[in-house]
């Protein structure tokens, strides 16, 4: 029984004392992330963005996915592939692409607060998305023709 | 005005989902984690799996946060990773070292379904990631070594 109120009592602490961290990122980041969707800014930006698709073997529609899943996250890309008329193989490309890089906003502020450079985390997500992409994306069209 | 209440809303319940959400899933994290200390089971566990993650030049104490982040994702397992930070049981090269890691690969479990369920291949998404994440630490490790040399022999 000791034991027992030992476990919770020391959870209950950790998890206070994280949630007080994390809250002050998340709240303003979602307020942030929350309005740049709602201003449909992002779909102008990546039509911008259309004709580099072509060195991941993607069509240029799938820029909004990346830009999307970008700012805002994984499900707001998903949204967008569904409707896009992609191969099995060029989604694999798209989401090997977003799985490196994805809701930079939060998961960069998050890591920002244990103390590394969100610049040096962008560099190294982004420049692993854009490699990864070309690498697969050419292998998929050198297997696929 | 309308669009900006419309706004204010959206946001707010969005942001109040995700805090409710983190806090269910944080609390269950510290809770597994308590009971497997205080089973003593956490030391087996760590050592364990500290075989395979000592090559990538963390200590032990790192390696706990850097499983929980990559198998729950950098937003759930803040919890894991944001304590130990805290409670200074990493290093500074521990912090980097995990840093890089996990933003590479995280997650890997729902991010694979989640890509799985419309169609990508499973193979690929999870040994890109995790190839990927562990060539960028061992170099990002070498070149932290390189430079802790460096000062020594001035």
């Amino acid at each position: 029984m000791k034991i027992i109120k030992e476990i919770l009592k020391n959870s209950t602490i950790s998890t206070v004392k994280t949630l007080k961290i994390l809250v002050k990122v998340i709240i303003p980041v979602i307020f942030i992330i929350t309005f740049i969707d709602m201003t449909g800014v992002l779909s102008k930006f990546s039509t911008w963005l259309d004709p580099v698709m072509k060195i991941f073997n993607l069509p240029g529609e799938a820029s909004l996915a990346l830009i999307l899943g970008n700012v805002v996250n994984l499900y707001a890309a998903i949204s967008v592939i569904v409707t896009l008329d992609l191969s099995s193989s060029q989604i694999t490309t798209i989401a090997i692409m977003l799985l490196f890089s994805h809701s930079l906003v939060l998961e960069t502020s998050i890591i920002a607060a244990i103390g590394v450079k969100r610049s040096t985390q962008l560099a190294i997500r982004i420049l692993t998305m854009i490699l990864i992409g070309i690498t697969i994306g050419l292998l998929i069209g050198v297997i696929y023709g | 005005m309308d669009n900006i209440l419309d706004y204010l809303q959206t946001a707010a319940v969005s942001a109040g989902k995700i805090i409710l959400e983190i806090t269910y899933i944080i609390f269950l994290v510290m809770l597994l984690l308590e009971t497997l200390k205080a089973l003593k089971i956490l030391n087996k566990i760590n050592d364990l799996t500290y075989k395979f993650t000592k090559h990538l030049g963390i200590t032990p104490s790192a390696n706990f946060p850097l499983l929980v982040g990559l198998i729950i994702g950098i937003s759930y397992g803040a919890g894991a990773i944001i304590n130990s930070y805290r409670n200074k049981m990493m290093t500074k090269k521990d912090v980097l070292l995990v840093s890089v890691f996990l933003s590479l690969c995280h997650a890997i479990i729902e991010d694979t379904i989640l890509f799985a369920k419309i169609g990508a291949n499973i193979f690929v998404l999870v040994f890109a990631r995790l190839f990927v994440a562990i060539i960028a630490t061992y170099v990002m490790n070498k070149i932290l070594v390189r430079k802790e040399k460096k000062h020594e022999s001035y």
